[in-house]
């Protein structure tokens, strides 16, 4: 399942400054440093901002790229993507963006040995993230019950409340977004029970986080 | 051309009336399109009032500054899905009526009725609630924090975007502080996802969001009938 990656930065030796300077530099493929919005970011929120654009580009849409120091320590990470041509970056728009950065900007300065870089996070996979019995109560729950009642009938409501109580048990930290997308992306439910089963569950962990 | 005015001229006037200020949103507009297929039709009760109380001088109504080139962006959209929902009600009922034939039973409702004959004045509807809003005046200081919370990905931004919504509540944000006492002064945005943390509850604000009005009494309302229990009148509400 597709969520929007991370990418981050480590400085080899060099300030965020230089390294600003230096990606500067190495920008290409429709790629460029925007000075005049660092500034504007420094002077509106304070803190060091390295401002990319991308322009040009044949697939991908025009799009600005905000690099800033984590807290604390000697990282910088891409803290968002943003695009003029759209409301919003679709997963695999601002993933492909993400990779043009590194492979157009990134990819030199780590042959100079002056940065190291890490893209990462693009796919979400329900089997890792959650502890293995829990998944296996929820994968049950979602392959035997009926698609169109949801958690209704009695069978299919008791699977369902086994997932949520492990859930519980385990202390999993699941939001209910990410749940109703795996039910529709990877199970096929329609978008509407999805929806109604991860209200179910936040309410019913919210209950048992109560309870306990 | 909808009258517009500016952040500080705006917080005059709500100052100035003491009167319930409200701010709407994008969606909000849209809501009146589709309130019948989402199962509120009750919002088309609630945006009348808005916007006669509007015009009874109960009520002071604003549009952040993106909104008249956002709705007519979704306008075309939102209104073929309304008439398309509207379609499928009536192909349903005919599915009965034949039903009905075959069983040799009465089926009382007619033939000539559209649904479709509901989208019309709902479109109606969402271009007054529109005229009846003063629009806000874009300023370079609210676009600029508008992108810087954005750059941060601070709520309402997310990965990816949000920009307008951004926009949208620095905005708010700057009449709010302009007069820190007004109240009520509510912002009704219907996109929890972006201004809610769900995680917290349906309802509950981003702290991000809820932290940037401290100091103010500023609301934001995450639906219809929040926002209309309080810039509404109770006879106003009883009438809905």
């Amino acid at each position: 399942m597709k969520t929007y990656g991370e990418l981050s930065i480590d400085l080899h030796g060099i300030s965020p400054e230089e390294f600003g300077d230096v990606a500067e530099s190495s920008a290409s493929a429709g790629w460029a440093r925007d000075r005049t919005k660092d500034e504007e970011l420094k002077r509106t929120g304070g803190g060091a901002w390295f401002t990319f654009t991308l322009s040009g580009h044949n697939i991908l849409p025009s799009a600005f790229l905000f690099v800033t120091p984590k807290k604390p320590g000697g990282v910088l990470y891409v803290s968002n993507i943003i695009s003029p041509a759209r409301d919003r970056l679709n997963y695999d728009e601002y993933n492909q963006i993400l990779q043009s950065f590194a492979d157009s900007v990134l990819v030199s300065l780590r042959n100079q040995k002056l940065i190291d870089f890490s893209l990462r996070g693009t796919d979400i996979d329900l089997s890792a993230l959650l502890p293995h019995d829990v998944f296996e109560k929820l994968r049950r729950f979602s392959a035997l019950a009926n698609k169109k009642t949801g958690s209704s009938h009695p069978l299919d409501q008791e699977r369902w409340m086994d997932f949520l109580i492990a859930s519980n048990e385990s202390g999993v930290e699941l939001d209910s977004n990410t749940l109703a997308r795996w039910l529709v992306e990877v199970e096929g439910w329609e978008g509407e029970q999805a929806s109604h089963l991860a209200e179910e569950y936040q309410f019913g962990r919210g209950l048992l986080q109560r309870a306990s | 051309m909808p009258t517009q005015k500016s952040i500080s001229d705006i917080a005059k006037e709500i100052a100035g009336t003491k009167l319930p200020a409200l701010v709407i949103d994008t969606c909000v507009a849209i809501d009146i399109v589709r309130c019948v297929w989402r199962e509120r039709p009750r919002i088309a009760g609630i945006a009348r009032q808005f916007i006669d109380a509007r015009q009874k001088g109960e009520l002071l109504l604003y549009a952040h500054s993106a909104l008249q080139k956002e709705a007519a962006r979704n306008r075309a959209e939102v209104e073929g899905e309304a008439q398309k929902k509207a379609r499928n009600v009536d192909q349903e009922m005919d599915q009965y009526r034949q039903a009905a034939r075959y069983l040799g039973i009465n089926y009382p409702y007619v033939i000539g009725h559209l649904h479709e004959s509901v989208i019309p004045p709902l479109m109606a509807l969402h271009d007054q609630l529109l005229s009846a809003c003063v629009h806000i005046i874009p300023e370079e200081r609210n676009i600029a924090a508008a992108f810087a919370r954005a750059s941060d990905n601070r709520r309402p931004a997310r990965k990816g975007g949000g920009a307008n919504d951004c926009l949208m509540f620095e905005e708010f944000l700057s009449i709010a502080n302009a007069i820190p006492a007004a109240d009520p002064l509510v912002l009704l945005t219907t996109n929890p996802d972006d201004f809610g943390d769900k995680s917290k509850g349906p309802a509950v604000i981003h702290q991000e969001i809820a932290d940037d009005l401290v100091g103010t009494k500023a609301q934001i309302c995450l639906n219809w009938d929040w926002a209309a229990g309080i810039v509404l009148s109770s006879n106003r509400l009883k009438s809905i």
